[in-house]
């Protein structure tokens, strides 16, 4: 191995491709490939997140180490098989399919990065990491524990759908897993897409919908679905399920047990939804708890760590927090398969390559820069990007003065698109790409939702708030600085709103109640007094940290609406021009490009754009 | 990597041939073996595994250089699974030639794209 050992980790094909970059066990970069296509959740091999990746780094391909693949196809063809043997004759379209899709493209990643930067590193050929150990890395490697207990929840990959393991140093060993077709990940999924929710990315409108519910099912899904041991570990009554057979998640005996046929996708959501939401929210974090309970019995350690596509359920996470099972909890912010591409890269290097573990740096210790890891845009270039089209705009020497401008925008109820620094790797804006409001204005939550997202939403919107003002709003004690943990908005900051009892008065009609002012801070204050928090801190983006104190200053209070910089369906904006493009359909007001600020009543209209909303499919 | 469309015949010749590995898996399959729990047991005080394929958890490698080496990681992984090892150099033949015919990859997103594909 030489002295600066580059492994680039790719994930792909199944949902969320990315790259990821690491230099001598250090992250250098990572990006989703749907951000540079404009396809959200692109699945395709990620030649355009690659090649940012080995920019980023400054290096040739062929200084690669090792190209690392987070997932081992033919383990994943052997459970396919196997399940269709299970299944029998009725299988066969999609033995058919399958075959075609993991013997005919997913089983020649070789080629594919041949094809795509003409070598396979060092090696000569490409490491396969498990797909639960990618996901185990990248909850342990980055984070600031010298030692954890590392917990890895999701739909399936491979065979396995939840591994319990530990790290020390630079090890970490398997100890449990529970297997497909037992999963909570696919169960919670059966739950979206029997509410009426697209699976794989609807499951976080289902988590915002439970608070508007009563946890009336969970006895039938005790009863019928699934059965859980002390320990946490359970099985499912695959009875219920289609995913088995291919055709659906549910099936007729699962809609047999809920009195009815599937919601149709944006038909009006009634009582039944919120109340199945709110009944499956509960028996996840249930189980959730149950688990962790058991790993900190097996492992001993203090410290968790957590990854897998269950773990983005920000709720679970802040219920879990908040029984004090362990003393420390990290999150990976790319929980899901795009986190695989940089679990892998970790895997080889610490695993195959058996590098030690530096010391951690970074925010709280850990080794994630924030998750500020993909593409910046220098002052020359988005120069140059708004002279080329000759966009008017304002240029800032003085970011103080900046600043104190934009905070009375603010204040006086405009919406920025804040576009700064690298952008975000994984599903959350943290202000990098972000849509900013005032969170006290009780009118923002629609405005955003409305003329801003183009979408009739029940979810609220996540506050940024100062990290040391925390305590000041939120029930919350620590750090959450990748709004992957929800905890409730201040007593004495609430208001005297009785939502179930509006929700009756409403006849169930959510949008009735959605934008009443439940607290100081209402534009991010849910149903039931929750916010999904997002703590800045001044050492990972000093830019918005900046912003938020010039806010401050100006109002008083810390806390700002953020939202991710995108419409929906759309991926989140990468690039000055994706940002002006947004900027231009939305009624966003105001631009912020670095220290550029834009004025949307000063910009020229954009011709023959008249269409760009079919350009993206609802989510 | 040729991308280039498949006419309909050489479609359905090799769907025939990818029918004629699956009616052998279903075959083998009549043997009545299990291959993961359907419901709950309550016999049992656990249902967390041991880790089943510690082999490939932490890292591995497969060799697509060749057939021969391919089949090779093929009985690798069914050397406890003897039933499909008969079927193995079928879908050998089958990668190696769908890897020649198989167009661009596809944007869309299945809803199973985890546990069928």
């Amino acid at each position: 191995m030489n002295s600066e050992t580059y492994i680039l980790g790719i994930s792909a094909f199944y949902h969320d491709a990315a790259a990821a970059i690491i230099k001598n066990g250090e992250i250098i970069a990572a990006a989703q490939e749907e951000r540079f296509t404009r396809v959200k959740h692109d699945p395709r091999f990620p030649v355009n997140a690659i090649n940012y990746c080995l920019e980023e780094a400054f290096i040739e391909a062929d200084d690669l180490e090792a190209v690392v693949f987070y997932d081992h196809p033919l383990l994943t063809w052997d459970r396919i098989v196997k399940n269709c043997a299970m299944v029998g004759d009725e299988s066969y379209p999609t033995f058919n399919s399958a075959l075609k899709s993991v013997l005919g493209i997913k089983l020649w990643v070789e080629q594919y990065t041949l094809k795509a930067i003409g070598t396979l590193g060092k090696t000569g050929k490409i490491v396969f990491a498990g797909h639960h150990m990618s996901h185990a890395a990248s909850s342990f490697y980055p984070s600031p524990f010298e030692e954890a207990a590392i917990l890895s929840l999701d739909g399936v990959g491979e065979w396995s759908t939840t591994t319990l393991g530990y790290g020390k140093g630079n090890d970490i060993k398997v100890l449990k897993e529970i297997n497909y077709p037992h999963s909570l990940g696919l169960l919670y999924s059966a739950f979206t897409y029997y509410c009426g929710f697209k699976v794989n990315s609807g499951e976080y409108k289902l988590m915002g919908l439970a608070p508007y519910g009563k946890p009336t099912y969970v006895k039938e899904i005790y009863d019928h679905l699934i059965d859980v041991k002390a320990d946490g570990s359970f099985r499912l009554n695959t009875d219920y399920f289609g995913y088995l057979k291919g055709d659906k998640t549910t099936n007729e005996k699962f809609h047999a047990l809920f009195k009815g046929e599937p919601r149709k996708p944006e038909t009006k959501i009634t009582r039944k939804e919120m109340d199945l939401a709110a009944s499956i929210q509960v028996v996840t974090e249930e189980i959730m708890i149950k688990i962790a309970r058991h790993i900190r019995e097996l492992t001993g350690s203090k410290n968790l760590c957590l990854s897998g596509g269950v773990a983005l359920n920000c709720v679970a996470n802040g219920k879990l927090l908040a029984q004090k099972i362990f003393d420390n909890i990290w999150i990976q912010p790319a929980a899901g398969d795009a986190g695989g591409a940089l679990g892998a890269a970790f895997v080889a290097y610490h695993l195959y390559f058996k590098a030690p573990r530096k010391p951690m740096v970074g925010s709280k210790g850990d080794s994630q820069h924030g998750t500020y890891l993909g593409p910046a845009f220098s002052e020359a270039e988005i120069g140059a990007f708004l002279d080329r089209h000759n966009y008017p705009y304002s240029k800032f020497e003085n970011s103080a003065d900046q600043y104190s401008l934009l905070a009375k925008e603010l204040d006086s109820g405009k919406i920025l698109g804040f576009f700064s620094g690298r952008m975000e790797f994984g599903p959350r804006s943290l202000g990098a790409r972000s849509i900013i409001g005032d969170a006290r204005k009780t009118d923002m939550q629609s405005k955003m939702n409305l003329k801003i997202k183009y979408r009739e939403s029940f979810r609220p919107f996540a506050p940024a708030v100062l990290a040391e003002d925390v305590s000041d709003y939120f029930k919350l004690d620590t750090e959450s600085p990748y709004m992957l943990l929800v905890a409730p908005v201040k007593e004495n900051l609430r208001t005297n709103v009785n939502s179930e009892e509006q929700l009756k008065e409403n006849n169930d009609d959510m949008l009735g109640v959605i934008n009443q002012a439940r607290s100081t801070i209402p534009a991010v204050t849910h149903v039931d007094f929750s916010a999904r928090i997002q703590t800045v801190h001044v050492g990972t983006n000093k830019r918005f940290y900046d912003l938020l104190m010039a806010f401050k200053a100006l109002t008083g209070s810390s806390v700002l609406v953020n939202t991710s910089f995108n419409v929906r369906g759309e991926p989140i904006v990468c690039t000055p021009k994706d940002a002006y493009q947004c900027f231009m359909r939305t009624e966003i007001d105001i631009l912020v490009l670095e220290n550029f600020v834009l004025f949307k009543t000063l910009q020229p209209k954009i011709e023959n754009d008249e269409n760009w909303k079919q350009q993206y499919e609802l989510d | 990597m040729k991308t280039g469309n498949s006419n309909m015949n050489s479609i359905n010749a090799v769907d025939e041939r990818i029918r004629k590995v699956f009616d052998a898996i279903m075959l083998e399959a009549k043997s009545g073996k299990t291959y993961f729990p359907l419901k709950a047991d309550t016999t049992v005080e656990s249902y967390y595994d041991t880790p089943q394929h510690e082999e490939y958890a932490y890292f591995s490698f497969i060799d697509t250089t060749n057939k021969e080496n391919l089949l090779s990681d093929f009985n690798n992984l069914w050397k406890s699974d003897h039933e499909l090892k008969p079927v193995a150099p079928a879908m050998c033949d089958l990668a190696f030639d769908l890897r020649e015919t198989q167009g661009e990859q596809s944007t869309d997103l299945s809803p199973f794209v985890y546990t069928l594909y």
